[in-house]
């Protein structure tokens, strides 16, 4: 016996989230550069800065996308992928890149969704 | 910055993703038309997994199209190549044919069964393309040739598309039940390689000036289709009088 999830919306939310945090990421990388040259950083600093959010950005499109697709089939795992990825895009919104703050709120809805909804046992 | 980068929007919204937000959307239907037409398989157990990995193929074969369709551009030369792919945008269809390959080549590795399994979804990959090109209408991208028609700015090439992808979609759904796989190729090369007379954004060159690289693209299908049709019939007849 195995333990699916019955709910689409880890899907949606993970999907649409991962599609629009991915121009997001990019966003995050270059609000970063901006705010650590505005600091009269080095240009290594503001390089360095511009990557590591960019990349934190992408890491939770990546997250939250195969979250959302294993909604159904993982909810505990999708549950898990989901809020780590809203912590990630959390995280890009301190460079004030706001454009992440829709991902955000579909992420977490999507992972508690993950966790909250209805369960069915199939038989393997 | 190249032609390809100038939009023509049905609607502006700014800068608001909204072309994301539609391959999102299509993605997501198309994941639900498979488990809808997936239901009371035998192989339903596995169907996550199998939905896993062909959305692994899916973008896969969606960094492919865009690495390929950069490389058609001359003006995008000397360019690195991160920059020539987000100058050069994205390409349905050898998108398409890599997502044909990727998955064929997946599913062979994994031992599934490959005819079933894409008879199963061609539904699902005409209407992701048909959302899709809304897409592009809503974004300003794929645009047709200006043309001097009431009401009409511009040959609604995305549109056309669309409803001929939609409608390809609800005649799987309902009546073709058989060689889904290579209806829609078929078909599909037919229409573009027409459509595409009607394309007035940058087309870029694959082998020729004379044809665009999607018509090309389309003739090499068309004629892969038709060798491997007579094939088929030819060893059919062969069986049928040994």
């Amino acid at each position: 016996m195995k333990t699916r999830g019955t709910s689409v919306v880890p899907l949606i939310m993970g999907i649409i989230g991962a599609v629009i945090q991915l121009p997001g990421a990019v966003c995050a990388g270059a609000c970063a550069a901006g705010m650590t040259a505005f600091a009269e950083k080095s240009q290594s600093a503001v390089n360095d800065s511009a990557s590591t959010f960019m990349y934190l950005g992408l890491l939770a499109v990546l997250l939250g996308f195969v979250g959302g697709l294993l909604g159904k089939g993982k909810p505990t795992l999708s549950g898990i992928l989901l809020l780590a990825a809203t912590v990630l895009s959390g995280l890009t919104l301190v460079t004030f890149n706001f454009f992440s703050l829709i991902p955000v709120v579909l992420f977490l809805i999507g992972g508690i969704f993950a966790f909250v909804q209805k369960k069915e046992e199939v038989q393997v | 910055m190249i032609s390809a980068h100038i939009l023509h929007p049905l609607i502006d919204l700014g800068s608001f993703p909204i072309y994301n937000l539609m391959i999102g959307i299509s993605l997501i239907a198309a994941i639900l038309i498979f488990q809808r037409n997936s239901s009371g398989w035998a192989y339903n157990t596995d169907i996550d997994y199998f939905i896993l990995y062909m959305t692994l193929a899916a973008v896969l074969a969606f960094f492919s199209g865009s690495v390929f369709s950069s490389f058609l551009y001359p003006e995008l030369k000397g360019m690195s190549i991160y920059s020539r792919i987000l100058n050069a945008g994205f390409s349905f269809f050898p998108a398409l044919l890599f997502f044909i390959l990727y998955s064929y080549v997946l599913l062979t590795v994994l031992g599934l069964p490959k005819k079933e399994l894409f008879h199963r979804l061609m539904p699902s990959i005409a209407a992701a393309h048909g959302i899709g090109r809304v897409g592009c209408s809503l974004a300003g991208c794929c645009y047709g040739i200006p043309v001097s028609f009431p009401f009409l700015e511009r040959f609604p090439a995305r549109e056309l598309e669309s409803i001929f992808a939609l409608t390809l979609f609800f005649l799987f759904q309902t009546r073709l039940k058989e060689n889904r796989l290579i209806i829609y190729l078929a078909y599909y090369s037919a229409f573009r390689f027409f459509l595409e007379i009607f394309r007035a954004d940058s087309r870029g060159k694959l082998f020729t000036d004379s044809f665009s690289p999607t018509q090309e693209l389309c003739i090499a299908v068309l004629i892969v289709l038709l060798s491997f049709q007579i094939v088929r019939i030819s060893f059919q007849t062969e069986r049928e009088v040994s």
